[in-house]
This record gives structure tokens, C-alpha cells and sequence, in this order.
């Protein structure tokens, strides 16, 4: 006899002991449109993250050894070498981060989906998803803080160093 | 047969928290997370309600700049990321409702990774429209 949803699933072991718990069809649904955008947001992330890495690895060594070159010769008189550099480095960092993040949202996004596709481990799935998004969102405020007070502090330094 | 009874004390002695407490409202027994799951949803709450706040913040900056878009944008995903928060955070600090507050907390969540996923998606869309102009136009130009 299929066990119905939404309640404690009884033990094999008897005495009516609770194994697990089993979500009903309503939850599930909540769970696998969650899962769904979750790794739909992992994949985002860690795709952008891979190509502004690979951009700002590009642009920090192989634009920046070119550019001189070309300065020289006259073709780009406003690009600046040390600019692109600054610009290739800083965009490793948030990079690392997005990449990183989206690791954890497609953790996350998995372990939801294995609670809705799967039977008797629904609450450790669950667990294991919840962990997953908190170190995602822990990840993604400090960085977003950090990026914040940093952009802060460079635009206060450019107006002073504007007058 | 099935909804099983209340679990006796006895049965569980070390944890008698994770299984299914009464829940007087509905008539029902709904799972009770224990100590340890608390403390990993409670983790949970905590950040996602730092990053809503962040974003709140963050968005609010980029009025300096007259950046509406991202304003509105961070304002209602800080908004959801802040009720998915309080929605694990009332995982933590009642009982009785532990699964409907998760799942209040998961389709608030949900929300903010639709939201996200939508607005990428129409940033994308936009980026190759613009570049695609630009390039067309450049080449009728020289042309």
C-alpha cells in the first residue's frame, strides 16, 4: 500500500515508529519550482562567472602585454594598459564569486529536485539543500558588501581627488 | 493505517522534537524539525535576511547613479530574499506549522531565483539587441 503524502511515513520497524517524512503533491510542487530556478540561477551564475574570468584573466595579461605596443604605434592613444590590468583583475574576484555561488544554488537546486523524484529521505534532502542556499546567500551578501564598500570608498577617492 | 498517531515518549527519547507534533489548528500532525536542523535553518534565515538587506542597500545606491532599474530590481528581490528569511526564520522559533513555513519560505525564495533568472534572461536579450544594432548600423554606415 502506497503511504499517503504530507505525513510521517511508518517504519519498517514497527510500532507505527515515524521513519521519515514524506511531503504531499502540493509541497512538492513549491520544492521542484524552487529547485527548477535555483539551478536554472546556478547555471547562470556559474556561466557568467566562467566567462568573466576568462575576460579578466584575458585582460589582465594578454590585452595589457599588446596594448603598449599599440599605444606606441598610435591605433589606441586612449586605452590605457594599467587601466585594462586594474579592470582584468577586479573582475577575477567577483568572478571567483559567482562561480563559487553557483556551485552551491545548483547544490541546492539538486537536493530539492532529489526530494520531489525521490522516497524516505526527504527531510536529510532537504537539509542538504538548506545548508546548500545559506552558504550561497552567505557567500553572495559578504561579497556583495565588500564590492559595495570598496566601490564606495573608490568613488569618495575619485571626487576628492576630482577637486 | 495511516496518518500514523503522535510518536510516544518513550520511542524517542534523544530527540523527541523531529517527528510530528500535533498541530491544534489544522487537527493535524505536522513535522517538528529537532536542534540540529534548527540551527542549519535558522543559518539560513540569517543570511538570507543579510543579503535582502544588502541588496535593499545596495539598491538604494544606485539612485545615486539614476539607476531605476537596478533599484527596483534589487528593492523587490531584497523584499523576497527578506520574507523567505522570516518565513525559515518562524521555522526556527515556532511550532506546530514547521512545514508550512518552510514552504512559505521556499516559493518566497523560489520567487526571488524566478525573478533573477527572468531579468538575466531579458538583460541578455537586450545586450544582443543593442550590440546587434550597433553592428548593423556600422556596417550600412560603411557600406
Amino acid at each position: 500500500m502506497q503511504p499517503p503524502y504530507g505525513y510521517a511515513a511508518p517504519s519498517a520497524m514497527g510500532a507505527g515508529a515515524p521513519a521519515s517524512y514524506e511531503f504531499d503533491e502540493s509541497q512538492n510542487a513549491v520544492i521542484a519550482s524552487t529547485a527548477r530556478f535555483a539551478r536554472l540561477w546556478g547555471v547562470i551564475s556559474l556561466v557568467t562567472g566562467v566567462l568573466a574570468l576568462v575576460l579578466g584573466v584575458l585582460a589582465a595579461t594578454v590585452l595589457a602585454a599588446a596594448l603598449p605596443a599599440a599605444s606606441a604605434s598610435g591605433t589606441s592613444p586612449l586605452l590605457k594598459p594599467t587601466m585594462i590590468v586594474a579592470l582584468g583583475i577586479s573582475m577575477i574576484p567577483s568572478a571567483l564569486v559567482s562561480i563559487i555561488g553557483g556551485v552551491f544554488y545548483l547544490n541546492s537546486g539538486a537536493s530539492l529536485q532529489n526530494v520531489v523524484t525521490t522516497q524516505g529521505n526527504d527531510i536529510p534532502l532537504l537539509m542538504d539543500a538548506v545548508r546548500s542556499l545559506s552558504r550561497a546567500f552567505m557567500i553572495e551578501a559578504i561579497a556583495m558588501m565588500v564590492a559595495f564598500v570598496v566601490g564606495f570608498g573608490i568613488g569618495i577617492a575619485a571626487q576628492v581627488g576630482g577637486h | 493505517m495511516y496518518p500514523p498517531g503522535p510518536p510516544q515518549g518513550p520511542q524517542y527519547p534523544q530527540n523527541p522534537n523531529a517527528y510530528p507534533q500535533p498541530n491544534p489548528q489544522a487537527g493535524l500532525y505536522e513535522y517538528e524539525f529537532d536542534a540540529l536542523q534548527n540551527a542549519t535553518i535558522g543559518s539560513a534565515a540569517l543570511w538570507a535576511r543579510v543579503l535582502g538587506a544588502t541588496l535593499i542597500v545596495v539598491g538604494a545606491a544606485s539612485l545615486l547613479n539614476c539607476n531605476i532599474v537596478t533599484f527596483v530590481l534589487d528593492l523587490v528581490l531584497g523584499i523576497y530574499f527578506l520574507g523567505g528569511g522570516s518565513s525559515l526564520a518562524a521555522v526556527v522559533n515556532t511550532q506546530g506549522n514547521d512545514v508550512t513555513n518552510m514552504m512559505q519560505a521556499l516559493q518566497k525564495l523560489g520567487t526571488a531565483f524566478k525573478i533573477r533568472v527572468i531579468a538575466t534572461l531579458v538583460a541578455v536579450i537586450l545586450l544582443f539587441l543593442i550590440v546587434g544594432f550597433f553592428v548593423l548600423f556600422f556596417t550600412l554606415r560603411a557600406g
